[in-house]
């Protein structure tokens, strides 16, 4: 027989109850989604500078000690100096790099919504400049390219991240007023370059522009006899793979998650709270309709499709509202920075979605109690 | 069409003073007719009616409708009969409060068609609710338009049986006797069990069984 309980009747007439549920689900659903887009604008304008630019280019500076402990082919028994200038030699002569060179290096400095990304600029002469911009594939798109002490190339997007423009100071804050922009360049790894100024500077670093096959410098180092350790300064694909998923992914993911944990518990309690309420309001209800005859099962299902129309519609309508919301703070907030963040994260929307199925069984418990709770008619006239 | 045989209930059945509401009888109901239990608060005349309705299981004896033993079916088959052979009126209207008096009857429909959907709005026009009233609510109608939406929901599966447990408790005279007259032209070819302490509505019973502490008193036949 089939149960013509619809969940559509309460759900038409009780718009306000049902409105406000889909609401409080909603904004729920779009407050986790528009923080977690947030945070992960730190992730994705990040990615170019920390996973892309140390494919072409790296940087190390070793101690005295690594390099007295080095066997360095061919000069195995020399000085520190004498090892490091053979292995300088090796490395430039090695397929697969370009060039090593020690030199000065300034830092840039990228601000996301969330957090700043450091990542070192290589200080050159400026005839080395058009070598290094063909090395990283950068094209200059604006300006000139420097020719004094103090000029800089800064790519566009980090350039429009500093709010700055051709003919303003490099960041003025860091280094005062030594280094000037004159060009922008555009590069997929979002790479910047200049001549040095003075000791104005974050130190001496040799410099290595190889290709991704040698974009691991501690292995490079280790096949000519260098052993690095903790005192030895390496900036390379590998340490900059690691530092992106330690102290950016995973740190900004849990951030969202613990963030989410703390909306959807207290989403769960509100909705647990309102769903006892919405239950004990309709048990003359669910009493009438075991009086019929429509059986326990069938109340059941006419619950569960009820709550189920309920989700479904909170979790639409919070997809409908998150992403318009993203969109105007991507237009306002994102997009005028140089920052990248896509609109849509389908794996959030599932793990959300998981979540408000975690609560959607939460529910069951005061569900079934209700159910166990249903008379007939008769009992309640006793 | 009913055949109780030695039925009896009873309830604290745990305690030392236990509570007889019937005290075995046996009862023979015909298949049509309009029957009138009557007795005072108490007297186990609602718990009989509960009994025949398969709502109340009894302690004792056994209760046959139309050959099928109704105390030893299973819940699900008492589900079926109640659902597709059993219209109930019960004192208070019960109707669902949010939805409008014609939902309210096809909420009982085993076949929720456009066919069914017209015989509830014929249902409820035959009982005097105007068309206008049929999208209001329960809040919005007098306790008379509610008991006869009542009515046309016990009645939208055309069952076999009508329950009736004091179906004119809460109106005023000339809405009871509305009620008793729609009840009454549906006992035609049907069987009507109305359960009241109000004699005076049963004046078209056909038959009006009296209970008195949870046994057959009398029983009149008109």
């Amino acid at each position: 027989m089939k149960s013509n309980l619809s969940a559509w009747n309460y759900v038409k007439n009780n718009r306000k109850n049902v409105a406000t549920m889909v609401v409080a689900l909603a904004l729920s659903f779009a407050a986790i989604y528009i923080v977690h887009m947030l945070l992960m604008t730190s992730v994705e304008s990040f990615k170019p500078m920390a996973l892309t630019q140390p494919k072409k280019m790296g940087f190390f500076d070793l101690s005295k000690a690594t390099l007295d402990n080095a066997a360095v082919p061919g000069a195995e028994h020399a000085s520190a100096q004498e090892k490091l200038d053979a292995l300088v030699q090796a490395l430039q002569e090695a397929d697969g790099i370009d060039s090593v060179l020690r030199r000065q290096v300034l830092q840039t400095n990228y601000r996301a919504v969330v957090g700043s990304l450091s990542m070192k600029v290589p200080m050159y002469e400026a005839d080395e400049i058009p070598a290094f911009l063909a090395h990283v594939g950068a094209k200059l798109t604006d300006g000139r390219m420097p020719r004094e002490e103090g000029e800089m190339l800064v790519d566009e997007v980090v350039l429009r991240n500093m709010k700055a423009k051709i003919g303003d100071w490099y960041l003025p804050d860091a280094y005062g007023e030594v280094f000037t922009i004159v060009g922008t360049v555009k590069s997929e790894g979002m790479y910047c370059t200049g001549i040095p100024k003075g000791g104005t500077n974050n130190g001496w670093y040799h410099v290595v522009l190889y290709d991704a096959d040698h974009s691991d410098l501690k292995e490079v180092l280790k096949k000519y006899g260098i052993e690095t350790g903790a005192e030895d300064k390496i900036d390379d694909a590998a340490t900059n793979r690691e530092f992106f998923e330690r102290d950016c992914v995973d740190l900004i993911l849990n951030v969202v998650k613990a963030i989410s944990a703390v909306v959807m518990f207290f989403l769960g309690v509100t909705m647990l709270i309102a769903y006892v309420s919405f239950l004990r309001n309709r048990m003359n209800e669910y009493c009438l309709y075991a009086s019929i005859g429509y059986s326990r099962f069938e109340v059941y299902g006419l619950m569960m499709r009820e709550m189920a129309l309920i989700f479904l519609s909170g979790l639409v309508a919070g997809i409908l509202a998150a992403i318009p919301i993203c969109y105007v703070f991507r237009k306002a907030i994102i997009d005028p920075r140089g920052l990248v963040s896509p609109l849509w994260y389908p794996d959030k929307i599932l793990e959300i979605s998981i979540l408000l199925l975690f609560i959607f069984g939460l529910m069951q418990v005061p569900l079934l109690l209700c159910i166990r709770g249903i008379k007939t008619i008769d009992m309640l006239e006793d | 069409m009913f055949e109780v045989k030695n039925i009896s209930m009873i309830y604290d059945m745990d305690t030392d003073e236990k509570m007889y509401a019937l005290k075995g009888f046996d009862l023979t109901l015909p298949d049509k007719g309009l029957i009138g239990i009557i007795g005072p608060s108490g007297s186990g005349k609602s718990t009989l009616m509960y009994c025949l309705s398969t709502l109340k299981k009894p302690t004792e004896g056994t209760v046959c409708y139309n050959g099928t033993e109704l105390t030893t079916i299973s819940d699900s088959e008492r589900e079926k009969i109640r659902r597709k052979e059993f219209g109930f009126v019960f004192q208070k209207h019960y109707l669902v409060p949010y939805m409008n008096a014609l939902d309210n009857v096809l909420v009982a429909a085993v076949d929720r068609n456009e066919e069914t959907r017209t015989r509830a709005k014929e249902f409820l026009a035959g009982l005097g609710l105007l068309e206008r009233e049929l999208g209001k609510r329960p809040a919005k109608l007098s306790g008379g338009q509610c008991q006869r939406v009542a009515i046309a929901r016990a009645m939208i599966n055309n069952p076999k049986v009508v329950f009736a447990d004091e179906p004119t408790a809460s109106l005023d005279h000339e809405n009871a006797f509305n009620v008793m007259r729609i009840l009454k032209s549906y006992s035609a070819d049907r069987l009507v069990l109305v359960v009241t302490h109000d004699r005076s509505i049963l004046s078209e019973a056909d038959r009006i069984i009296e209970i008195w502490d949870g046994e057959i008193s009398r029983r009149e036949t008109e």
